[in-house]
């Protein structure tokens, strides 16, 4: 075919003619040059796909939001358990909580020192404890915080690090303990065990430990709580961490991989676990790029699952995604600035196709939300459900010369970077040599050089500033929380059965070491459940999963 | 008491030093480190202390687990070393001359032990993985009442020498897994390892690395004397047979001085690394006309570095570097 | 070295329970870029961190805060460094601090804080100027 009698060559001509030799390429956050203008000649040779079919690029569903709108989860928590429920009540009465088909649905995050696995008394959290999430650190506290909600009717989704497989051992004990059948309980854990990105440090476990209890609480959820999400491997923590988007979605996939390597090493058949896990993805920095990397990201995780694990069940193939917008973008400057960054994120993620979606507050650079801030992320999800129209049409975007090109590139550039992780001996031996965080690094560096030289614009930030005061309300935690939860712990510890407790302890010592031998797998988590059960804290059971499977160091 | 920056002189640091002051000690350190006259005089003045105490080199390929290893070494050493220093050594940017030095966050356990004295040291331009001045901050830790000295290096195939100079009893430390590091370590790691570790002895591939350093052992023939320990951190397996082993080293140095001098084939080594040293010293604080127009050309591109070499090497003799020293 | 001035050193740390280190590991780079020795860890105990900065003997502490601890943690820092008799150490803070956290940590004795979006350059000039000002060279 002669270029230059297509459209495309004609086009070509006039733009050397009147250009000349200006060149109008870009390049975006991950480095991908972009062209100014797309054609389908970019992309010979591709059969057409539609939404719902494999490899999933289009969309995991073949009608999508017309059918089943995303389900929104604002991040909620913060003090006491009795303090997070108040904020919960005013949340569902302005109508948010909505989990799918008529659930309630409550995205909690935790303090740091219960995210890590450290009960409200250890030494040097302190001045932590209520800051920034709830502190949660006995079956109990579920009975504060859930009282009274069907917990087969509830959806509840536990944001956590190190602390995650003794958390999800406090839920089911304390569902346990008010008669819910395991098998009606929904809801996810993000056992963020498996980052190694962004997070450093001795909290968590070393890298082979995490992957072994990964695997131990799929496999232990599989059977005995089929509805559980046990895992989420969030792209947007790696992100927030500073990678791109390529080396996001590659490290995500390469998590994948190494949970399923791990699996397939038990004798775990994939197909019996991969089906429950899911993503958690950023968007807000680059609108394209973000829908693209959707896109790609859905493809190469079908591929693989498919290709390298031999999965067959459809749920294996499928990336279900979870929006959030992009923390590390708010600003303190002009904070009502974010309230706009937040909505194209929140776009983005629509228009990708994403199953859930959280969007941050306006005034989280400063600190905790407000309420006022908080109703105002969810308005958005809002507006874009009801108002935009752009809920009519799945994967808006198919067929766009710019978006399928660009989907490709970073297709094509995440099995580069997969088959390097491969080189290099896995993505375990690169987080143990040092090699994952120092591209990570390097790349949140590079980005802030961006910043700093001008580069790349963050407005109110580095142009157009202004030195108006700030006046903004921001919210105070209760200084009181530390106290109340010492008080309640310790009073925990003196009126529980001990005798009990040890036993329940010393049963998961021999357990970890099991399954940490490689004899047995999946009790772990069943013994987390009868500990907690027999009233051990998040603590007592941490520090016995940290013997055993080590802490990263 | 002074205020704190107030820089002591010599005299005065080194009673503080002797008295155990950490203070003292942390701020000697340094200036041996800058090179300033207090640190000169510090070096002067404590020279060869170090052999009144222990010391132990630790050096591998990047996640062997070095610092890991160090740290749970340190527990099962204490009670026979109360008072114990680790030194770890991570290199400077080649272009700023700065350094991220972040070895010790997995040595968080001593933190608190006021017995156990921690330093980051940054190569500062060194060619290999110790500082230059590695040798005086030892001999200052002793003058300390350090019992045990420890040096941590990055094995780059480059430094292992260095570390056996500075050390009585050297270990090496592999992991599973690290299949290329551990061909690029063989080279110089065999000259002088007296113990080889294989860590992280809870993976499956654990056997496997520790029956391929004892056939390289073996295929040696001579060196016999020489173990292969397997240990994790995880479990605590074999720290104790490890902790056991460099008694055993100690107290064979100690009853035998002779094994302490390096074999001749290291000894030829560490010559050539001091005269690389000394050419580097030279080259940089030389202010010489002659030398400039040699820098000069090669960085127009008219001379090959390989050539002004040659002719820097003969001018070597006659060159008279300038102090920067200064405090 | 044409600079007759050593670098300057430089403690960074953050609790042991904070996540991201995203912010401590950018900055440590802008240091070591100026040409600075920054030792990283992370504390269990705020006074850990004075034990480090002795041992090191460090011209400044940065201490970084994503989520919590922010004023209680300096404080007990600032008791400790006066304690061991070095509270001219300069202490700076970076991260998410919140407006009603900015007046106790001035009187704790704070030289600078840092929230997010300040530029590096600045953050890179201020550490420089304090250490060098402790160290003697100013």
């Amino acid at each position: 075919m002669a270029v230059e009698d297509s459209a495309y060559g004609r086009w070509q001509q006039t733009v050397a003619a009147r250009y000349k030799d200006r060149s109008f390429v870009a390049r975006n956050r991950s480095g991908v040059e972009v062209e100014p203008v797309y054609s389908g000649l970019d992309r010979m040779g591709n059969e057409a796909e539609m939404p719902g079919q494999y490899p999933y690029t289009r969309g995991i569903y073949p009608i999508h939001y017309q059918y089943q709108p995303w389900m929104d989860l604002q991040i909620i928590g913060f003090g006491l358990p009795s303090q997070t429920r108040k904020r919960m009540d005013l949340l569902l009465e302005q109508g948010g909580s909505k989990g799918y088909f008529d659930r309630e649905a409550y995205n909690f995050i935790f303090d740091m020192p219960t995210s890590m696995g450290y009960d409200p008394d250890h030494p040097g959290v302190r001045g932590s404890i209520g800051d920034c999430g709830i502190s949660v650190c006995k079956a109990s506290d579920y009975e504060v915080l859930l009282d009274g909600k069907d917990l087969s009717k509830t959806t509840v989704s536990l944001v956590l690090n190190a602390g995650s497989p003794a958390m999800l051992g406090l839920y089911l004990a304390a569902a346990k303990r008010r008669g819910f059948a395991f098998d009606k309980l929904g809801g996810n854990l993000t056992n963020y065990i498996w980052d190694f990105f962004g997070h450093s440090g001795g909290t968590n476990f070393s890298p082979r430990g995490s992957y072994r209890l990964i695997a131990d609480i799929a496999s232990y959820c599989a059977q005995h709580v089929p509805l559980w999400n046990p895992l989420t491997i969030s792209e947007h923590n790696i992100c927030e961490a500073g990678a791109d988007n390529v080396q996001a979605v590659a490290y995500s996939i390469a998590a994948i991989i190494a949970v399923n390597e791990e699996c397939v090493k038990l004798g775990i058949d994939p197909d019996s676990v991969v089906p429950r896990f899911g993503f958690h993805v950023r968007y807000g920095e680059n609108f394209f790029e973000e829908v693209a990397k959707t896109r790609a990201l859905r493809r190469v995780y079908a591929k693989v699952n498919r290709e390298r694990f031999g999965c067959k069940k459809s749920g294996s193939l499928q990336a279900r995604i979870h929006a959030q917008t992009a923390g590390s973008l708010l600003t303190v400057q002009q904070p009502l600035n974010n309230l706009v960054r937040n909505a194209y994120g929140a776009l983005a993620a629509v228009l990708s196709g994403a199953n859930g979606m959280t969007i941050n507050a306006y005034d989280e650079a400063l600190g905790l939300p407000t309420e006022e801030a908080v109703t105002l992320s969810l308005r958005t999800s809002q507006i874009i459900a009801e108002e935009t129209g752009a809920v009519q049409v799945s994967d808006p975007f198919g067929g766009s010369y710019y978006v399928e090109s660009l989907t490709d590139e970073i297709e094509r550039r995440v099995f580069e970077i997969i088959a390097d992780i491969d080189d290099r001996g896995g993505l375990i031996a690169c987080i143990e040599s040092g090699w994952i965080k120092q591209q990570v690094s390097a790349a949140a560096y590079k980005w802030r050089q961006e910043i700093e030289s001008g580069e790349r614009t963050m407005v109110g930030v580095n142009k157009y500033t202004t030195d108006e005061p700030e006046q903004y309300a921001v919210f105070k935690p209760d200084p009181e929380a530390a106290r109340l939860a010492i008080e309640d712990i310790e009073r925990h510890r003196r009126d529980r059965d001990a005798a009990r407790c040890s036993a329940a302890l010393e049963k998961l010592r021999e357990a970890a070491v099991e399954v940490s031998e490689g004899r047995t797998i999946g009790s772990v988590m069943e013994n987390l459940v009868a500990a907690a059960e027999a009233d051990a804290t998040l603590g007592e059971m941490q520090a016995i999963l940290h013997d055993i499977f080590g802490r990263n160091k | 008491m002074t205020a704190p920056h107030a820089r002591p002189d010599a005299s005065s640091l080194l009673t503080a030093v002797r008295s155990r002051d950490p203070l003292a000690i942390a701020r000697a350190i340094t200036a041996i480190e800058n090179r300033t006259s207090t640190g000169n005089e510090l070096a002067v003045a404590v020279r060869g202390q170090v052999n009144g105490c222990r010391t132990l080199g630790v050096t591998g390929p990047p996640g062997a687990g070095k610092s890991s290893l160090i740290n749970a070494l340190v527990q099962e050493m204490l009670p026979h070393y109360p008072r114990t220093a680790i030194l770890t050594v991570d290199p400077s940017s080649p272009i700023s001359g700065g350094a991220v030095l972040g070895d010790r966050v997995r040595m968080a356990e001593h933190s608190a032990n006021p017995n156990v004295f921690i330093r980051s040291l940054a190569t500062r331009g060194h060619l290999g993985g110790v500082t230059r001045m590695t040798r005086s901050v030892m001999d200052l830790l002793a003058a300390g009442g350090m019992d045990l000295v420890i040096v941590e290096t990055v094995g780059t195939g480059q430094s292992e020498l260095e570390v056996a100079e500075l050390t009585n009893v050297k270990i090496v430390v592999n992991a599973p897994g690290l299949g290329d590091e551990m061909q690029a370590i063989k080279a110089g790691v065999l000259e002088i390892a007296d113990i080889l570790v294989v860590n992280k002895s809870d993976l499956p591939d654990a056997a496997r690395t520790a029956a391929h350093l004892n056939a390289m052992l073996h295929h040696r023939g001579h060196d016999e004397h020489r173990s292969v320990v397997c240990v994790s951190t995880v479990t605590r397996d074999g720290l104790k047979a490890l902790a056991d082993a460099i008694e055993i080293k100690f107290a064979q140095l100690a009853a035998d001085s002779t094994l302490a001098v390096p074999r001749t084939a290291s000894a030829r080594l560490l010559l050539a690394r001091a005269v690389a040293d000394r050419a580097e010293d030279m080259i940089a604080r030389t202010v010489d006309p002659r030398i400039d127009v040699l820098v000069e050309d090669i960085a127009a591109g008219l001379l090959s570095r390989q050539d002004g070499a040659r002719t820097a090497i003969g001018l070597l003799g006659e060159l008279r570097p300038v102090s920067n020293a200064r405090d | 070295m044409q600079d007759n001035a050593p670098n300057p050193r430089v403690l960074l740390t953050k609790s042991f329970i904070d996540s991201h280190d995203r912010a401590i590991a950018t900055i440590a780079l802008a240091l070591r870029d100026a040409a600075m020795e920054v030792v990283l860890i992370d504390y269990e105990q705020p006074e850990d961190v004075v034990t480090v900065a002795l041992q090191e003997d460090v011209d400044i502490i940065g201490l970084s805060f994503m989520s919590g601890g922010q004023v209680e943690t300096t404080q007990k820092i600032v008791a400790e460094l006066k304690r061991r008799g070095v509270d001219d150490l300069p202490l700076v803070v970076g991260g998410v601090i919140r407006p009603f956290d900015v007046p106790p940590l001035e009187e704790a004795g704070v030289r600078e804080i840092f929230r997010g979006g300040a530029p590096l350059a600045d953050v890179v000039a201020t550490f420089q100027r304090l250490a060098k000002a402790y160290r003697g060279y100013a």
